[in-house]
């Protein structure tokens, strides 16, 4: 027998499952062989050391903790066997709710539905004169004035909102030189 | 049943005369005889069973798992599995195997858990790959250290040599030494052959002495 046949069996040879023969050549190869039997006495001792090292201690509060979760893990049995459905049940019902609440604004209107009187146009749209083209800035079309109450600042439409815009001055040049000639010269 | 079973467990009232004298028969019985006095309804027999695995069962995750907090948790599971299913429960079969396979399924769980780093989980393989592919062999390279250091830090090489193993040999090593379970009973526990068990047990040894030789004259 060779030490890596003896090291590679050594289990069997320990804990005595090898066959009567093995045995034999095992312990004829020890006889022999130094280094197999400290081999040998190193597991033989290790394994005593081990078995003599201080077990973990288990705490005070484990059995209290145990029984305490065996209490709650018989409910969940419960459930389980079907002895008591209300947790389903309850989870039913909030399921129930929640989609109520969830369906809620398609099922109910909106808003109220105000109805508003409809706006009646029974008269045409004022004839407002027309402005000349060649009217310097500053010409208004004569026109009815307006009293008071009826008039205001931004009634005349071709009034003062487009004397001071940049088209009227455009259009004031342009009217400048058709009066002076240029314009026809040009 | 559960209703009842849970009633029994509020009534528990330790340290009266009747209840002392039935806990003293309750450990004269066998685990199968205790098995079905707890599926019958005794819920001091449960108790019973939580005293006679809770020790050897701390002992045996430690080792596993090296966590002595962790290690309480995972034999509280392991009991509250063994009270949700005890009805299911192969009479035939031996208590023992049953409640160690939990146990072990639990810390196996728990190592796996534990090396999800995939830096750790590489190095986990490779340490185990390694075990089982080097050639055995009995060989002393490192130096003996002086004796006083060895024997103050002997004990803690012993455990931190068990904690070294790769995890596959670490649960065979310490089913078979700490706990002293036959082959067929860790073939069992661990769902492994017994060729198997025998070939990581073996190595599992190899690796111990060639941890633990310096230290021992």
């Amino acid at each position: 027998m060779t030490c890596s046949h003896y090291v590679a069996n050594f289990s069997d040879y320990l804990d005595g499952t090898a066959p009567r023969a093995e045995v034999e050549a095992f312990e004829a190869h020890l006889e022999g062989c130094e280094d197999c039997r400290r081999y040998r006495e190193v597991v033989a001792r290790g394994s005593a050391l081990l078995k003599a090292l201080p077990e973990p201690q288990l705490s005070h509060d484990f059995m209290p903790r145990l029984q305490h979760r065996i209490y709650h893990a018989n409910g969940v049995v419960g459930l389980g066997s079907g002895a008591s459905a209300t947790p389903a049940m309850t989870v039913l019902s909030m399921a129930v709710i929640l989609t109520a609440i969830a369906w809620l604004p398609a099922l109910v209107p909106r808003a109220p539905q105000v109805e508003l009187a409809p706006i009646v146009v029974d008269q045409p749209p004022a004839d407002l004169p027309a402005r000349p083209i060649d009217a310097l800035p500053g010409e208004l079309p004569e026109r009815a004035p307006l009293s008071d109450l009826e008039g205001g600042l931004w009634d005349d439409p071709s009034g003062l909102m487009y004397e001071y815009s940049p088209l009227s001055q455009r259009y004031g040049q342009r009217a400048q030189l058709r009066r002076t000639g240029l314009q026809r010269e040009r | 049943m559960a209703k009842a079973r849970k009633k029994d467990i509020i009534e528990l009232r330790p340290g009266t005369g009747e209840a002392r004298e039935h806990r003293l028969k309750l450990r004269e019985l066998t685990d199968s005889e205790v098995v079905q006095a707890s599926l019958d309804g005794d819920s001091r027999a449960f108790n019973e069973l939580v005293r006679r695995y809770d020790q050897r069962l701390l002992n045996f995750v430690y080792r596993t798992i090296g966590d002595r907090e962790r290690a309480q948790d995972l034999v509280q599971e392991t009991f509250v599995r063994v009270y949700r299913h005890l009805q299911r429960f192969d009479q035939t079969k031996k208590f023992s195997t049953w409640i160690y396979t939990i146990a072990s399924n639990l810390a196996k769980n728990e190592l796996r858990n534990r090396s999800r780093n995939p830096l750790v989980l590489f190095q986990t393989i490779k340490k185990n790959w390694d075990a089982d592919h080097r050639p055995l062999e009995w060989e002393d390279p490192k130096h003996k250290p002086d004796d006083l250091f060895r024997k103050r830090h002997l004990k803690a090489k012993v455990e931190e040599a068990v904690k070294q193993l790769p995890e596959h040999h670490r649960i065979v090593f310490v089913l078979r030494e700490m706990e002293g379970k036959t082959y067929e009973e860790i073939a069992d526990i661990t769902g492994c052959n017994l060729g198997t068990v025998k070939s990581r047990l073996n190595r599992a040894r190899n690796n111990f002495a060639q941890i633990i030789a310096p230290m021992i004259d």
